[in-house]
């Protein structure tokens, strides 16, 4: 009985090994690649469509002529400043909404009104308030992150525990460090997860801002190169672009990893 | 006829309901109830007799909805850290280690006042030793077992030496050895030892008849739908109480009486 319990076991784990995530993925990425090629090959015109090894060779171009370099650093430059803007007035905010009934009925309806219209929207009209340059950019990629953050930190504030607000005054904690001590920690998964909603949204949101309306960052380049028709280069950046989301995603992941190591080792159960 | 100290705690004609009429869901009914200063109180009755929503009413957490209830001759109108209250669902701060969660209120409330660091620390050191969390400080509330976590949150009530202790089911998630261990020490804390004028104030909700026995000066028997006071049985065993308590004879007969008021709400309550 017992052995042949065992030997089922045994045979489980005799079993071909799964592959590494990473495996999977360069698996993934060649056969996506592969595809790619031969699509490539098929397309008569190689402008609608250029090879993996066109862009390949293009990106070491536009690594070894800084371009790549310089684009990105800007338009992550931007995204770091406006998310930070956005979270130094959205997050209070969200926390005066979701405690304070006078604050929500205030910024209900404005937010309701403003929240459907997307932040690219607004970039003809910004682009008569603030021409060319940094601020375009930043004003659609703040505005962008504005109602993710405000709305995911008020939610997260009414959907406190309220046995733990309890708990608190049942100890007679004043009311700053309740918001301090309960309420902030108690709302951080919240405000965690539309960060990392913000930070993709405004990632999205400063390209189509730079296509338009600032004289660098990686939006730019795509412009540009597309106006030289060079579509590798094209490429190369919409790859970058999106490689920069991903780890953007990740490290706003690990932060929250970091700085939440209960909620964490929650999920890993 | 000896002469009674003023009432620590006073409820005069106490109702509560829930929700608006005409639907609304009585939880309590004209209960009147003097908790005297130092003693050990315990409610019992079937579970949904309302004995949760008392002591929420008693730790200010709930306005009731008629009546008055008076501490020190002070109408109740909002929580105060002079009356510590243990949740019947522990209600820890996820985010807190075992450590955090029971020195939170030295740290952040009036308990920890005039506390040093280190005097703070000594404490929440002393209390896990007691409940017997050691080695267990810095893990977070989802990694204990629920008995652990009932242990913390009696941790928690307990370092922050409240006046009156406001106990909602507080052993009842643990094993019976350590159930029994904790209300000894339960007594201690309360200072069974000691004079009543140096004694804490306890009500303690238990659906255990032994344990209200062993433990209480006095046994408030519930009845429920809606909850009222059935029966005040006043439990006369010599104090302090330990091991041979529990083997008396008069333990077991007034752990009989108690059980016989209860029988017929209990059996009410279940066929319902
Ligand atoms: N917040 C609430 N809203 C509506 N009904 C409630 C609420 N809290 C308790 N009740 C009702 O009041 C009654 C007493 O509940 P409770 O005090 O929790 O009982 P016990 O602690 O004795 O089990 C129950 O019928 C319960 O459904
Ligand atoms: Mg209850």
């Amino acid at each position: 009985m017992m052995a042949s319990f065992g030997g089922a076991l045994a045979g489980g784990s005799a079993a071909p090994r799964r592959w590494p995530a990473w495996a999977i993925y360069l698996r993934t990425m060649g056969l996506f690649c592969l595809l790619w090629y031969v699509m490539s090959w098929l397309t008569p015109n190689k402008l609608l469509l250029p090879s993996p090894i066109d862009v390949a060779s293009a990106m070491r171009d536009r690594i070894e002529d800084g371009e790549l370099i310089a684009n990105a650093t800007v338009s992550l430059t931007r995204l770091l400043i406006s998310v930070s803007i956005a979270s130094l007035i959205a997050i209070p905010l969200g926390l005066a909404m979701g405690t304070s009934r006078l604050f929500e009925d205030l910024l209900e309806w404005p937010v309701e009104l403003l929240r459907p219209i997307a932040g690219i929207a607004w970039i003809p009209l910004a682009l008569f308030m603030f021409g060319i340059g940094n601020g375009l950019p930043i004003f659609i990629m703040v505005y962008t992150a504005f109602f993710p953050l405000l709305l995911g930190t008020a939610a997260g504030v009414r959907n406190v525990d309220r046995r733990l607000i309890a708990a608190a005054k049942t100890m007679g904690v004043p009311r700053g460090t309740l918001m301090r001590h309960v309420i902030v920690p108690a709302a951080l998964p919240s405000i965690m997860t539309s960060a990392r909603l913000a930070v993709a949204a405004s990632w999205t949101a400063v390209v189509a801002a730079e296509l338009v309306g600032a004289p660098s960052g990686l939006g730019y380049a795509i412009e540009y190169y597309r106006s030289m028709l060079d579509t590798p280069s094209v490429m190369t950046f919409i790859i970058v672009i999106g490689v920069l989301g991903f780890l953007c995603d990740t490290a706003l992941r690990s932060l929250s990893a970091a700085l939440m190591p209960w909620a964490l080792s929650e999920k890993k159960r | 006829m000896t002469l009674q100290p003023a009432p620590k705690i006073k409820l005069a004609h106490v109702r509560k309901e829930f929700g608006g009429t005409p639907a609304a869901i009585v939880a309590v009914e004209s209960l009147s109830l003097d908790i005297r200063p130092g003693e050990f109180l315990a409610i019992v009755g079937p579970s949904g007799c309302g004995k949760t929503t008392v002591l929420n009413m008693l730790a200010g957490l709930e306005p009731v909805t008629s009546g008055t209830m008076t501490m020190d001759g002070k109408a109740i109108s909002g929580p105060g850290a002079e009356r510590g209250v243990m949740f019947q669902d522990y209600a820890l701060f996820p985010w807190k280690t075992v450590a955090g969660n029971i020195g939170f209120g030295l740290e952040h409330g009036p308990a920890g006042h005039g506390l040093s660091r280190a005097e703070r620390d000594a404490r929440v050191a002393r209390v896990i030793d007691l409940v017997g969390l050691k080695g267990s400080e810095t893990k977070y509330p989802h990694q204990l077992s629920g008995g652990m976590r009932q242990r913390v949150a009696l941790a928690r009530l307990v370092a922050n030496e409240p006046e009156i202790l406001l106990m909602d089911e507080p052993l009842a998630a643990l094993d019976a050895q350590t159930r029994i261990i904790l209300q000894d020490e339960l007594l201690r804390i309360w200072g069974q030892d000691k004079p009543t004028s140096e004694r804490r104030t306890v009500v303690y909700i238990t659906h255990s008849i032994d344990e209200a026995v062993f433990l209480a000066d006095r046994v408030v028997v519930l009845s429920s739908h809606p909850g009222r006071l059935k029966r005040i049985v006043d439990v006369d065993l010599a104090r302090p109480r330990n091991d041979e308590t529990r083997k008396s004879r008069s333990f077991s007969e007034l752990s009989q009486t108690i059980w016989e008021l209860i029988r017929e709400e209990a059996y009410r309550a279940t066929m319902q």
